[in-house]
């Protein structure tokens, strides 16, 4: 009798250790691991053993088991996103080594022969590639089809090499004028964030930034500015891309259908 | 634990292949199986039990069967676990290759005694 009591006791606390595995895992072996766990302490239990010494064995060896399962689940579920700070250390890691073993890559932004990027170059072009690859990978989690994910790619790319192309040399010679740029990030920022990244509504946004862009360079050349055409023309022709893509993401699903 | 050919599988996952090389079984009765053919040498807890479990079902080694009641035991019923087509290739590849590791040192002599002789 005092046995079964303790079983019993044991078994509830060996279920509420059991709530520390993660949720899928727990609903699928919780109630066999608890059958087990009252099976062996009743073999245990009827062998006249030590009941105590079994149950802190196998808490301690389930807690074990715990906290690998625990972290293997977070890697899977973050993989996608550690995926990208390996790639931001993996870019990040071609200008040091350019810099550590002095390999010649012209820089115009630093005006030396060499790459010679000091720490602040180094955070701002990580939290920039880390950014828009956090952000591809935001944008396309509900993504069904490739065109959605190439869409989403393009535009943060373009985005992504937008601002780097700016910081690095501009895009504009007159140096505030740059800051229009700020503009056509805004309207693809905004514009994906209202559509929630949905294809038919991220594809009339990606149309806006690509206007914006259009009245961006309309304007340095009516003023003067000297805007860099063919980088514009890139810029743009990626915001085009990246909305015919989303428009086409849009249908896909109802031809699968 | 995805399907790899004929890679070598561990310990916990080889005993339980083998428990489950003749008949279907509920947890508690894989690891009695698995001690019963270790002599005891193999024990494994429920947490390594059913990571063990998991991992093989996600590798296609083994399916969960049926809810069933175990008419030596109680009244509970409990998931029965059954070895797939997969699963006996595994373990037919891993037997083969301890077989073959077996015959290697057969052909060298190398048995305990040759060991202790310093052969």
């Amino acid at each position: 009798m005092a046995s079964d009591r303790s079983i019993r006791r044991y078994r509830r606390w060996y279920a509420s250790l059991l709530r520390l595995y993660p949720r899928p895992y727990q609903q699928r072996f919780g109630e066999p691991m608890v059958q087990t766990f009252t099976d062996l302490a009743r073999e245990r239990s009827d062998e006249n053993r030590n009941l105590h010494g079994f149950a802190l064995g196998t808490f301690a060896e389930t807690a074990a088991e715990i906290i690998r399962e625990n972290m293997t689940h977070m890697i899977m579920e973050n993989r996608n996103y550690l995926r990208w700070v390996l790639v931001t250390a993996a870019v990040l890691l071609v200008p040091l080594l350019a810099m550590v073993f002095r390999i010649g890559v012209p820089d115009p932004g630093s005006g030396t022969d060499g790459v010679n990027w000091g720490p602040m170059d180094f955070a701002i072009i990580g939290v920039l590639v880390l950014g828009a690859g956090l952000l591809y990978e935001y944008a396309t989690r509900r993504a069904t089809n490739t065109a959605h994910k190439a869409a989403v790619a393009i535009a943060a790319a373009a985005g992504l090499f937008l601002v780097w192309a700016n910081l690095a040399v501009g895009m504009i010679d007159a140096e505030p004028a740059n800051l229009m740029y700020v503009l056509v990030l805004a309207v693809a920022l905004i514009g994906a964030s209202i559509a929630r990244f949905e294809p038919r509504e991220a594809s009339i946004a990606m149309f806006a930034t690509a206007t914006a862009h259009v009245v961006v360079v309309v304007i340095a050349l009516i003023a003067g500015l000297g805007p860099e055409l063919r980088a514009d023309a890139f810029f743009i022709a990626a915001w085009v891309a990246s909305a015919l893509l989303f428009r086409q993401a849009s249908v896909e699903p109802s031809r699968v259908s | 634990m995805k399907a790899q050919g004929d890679a070598p599988l561990t310990p916990a996952v080889l005993h339980i292949l083998l428990a489950l090389s003749t008949e279907e079984r509920h947890g508690y009765g894989i690891m009695k199986q698995v001690a019963r053919e270790s002599q005891g040498k193999v024990r494994m807890g429920p947490g390594t039990l059913y990571g063990s479990l998991g991992r093989m079902m996600e590798g296609g080694l083994i399916r969960e069967g049926d809810k069933k009641v175990d008419p030596a035991m109680d009244d509970e019923r409990r998931i029965y676990y059954t070895l797939t087509g997969l699963g006996r290739k595994a373990l037919d590849a891993e037997l083969d290759r301890y077989r073959e590791v077996v015959a290697v040192a057969t052909e060298k002599r190398l048995t305990r005694n040759a060991f202790a002789d310093g052969i």
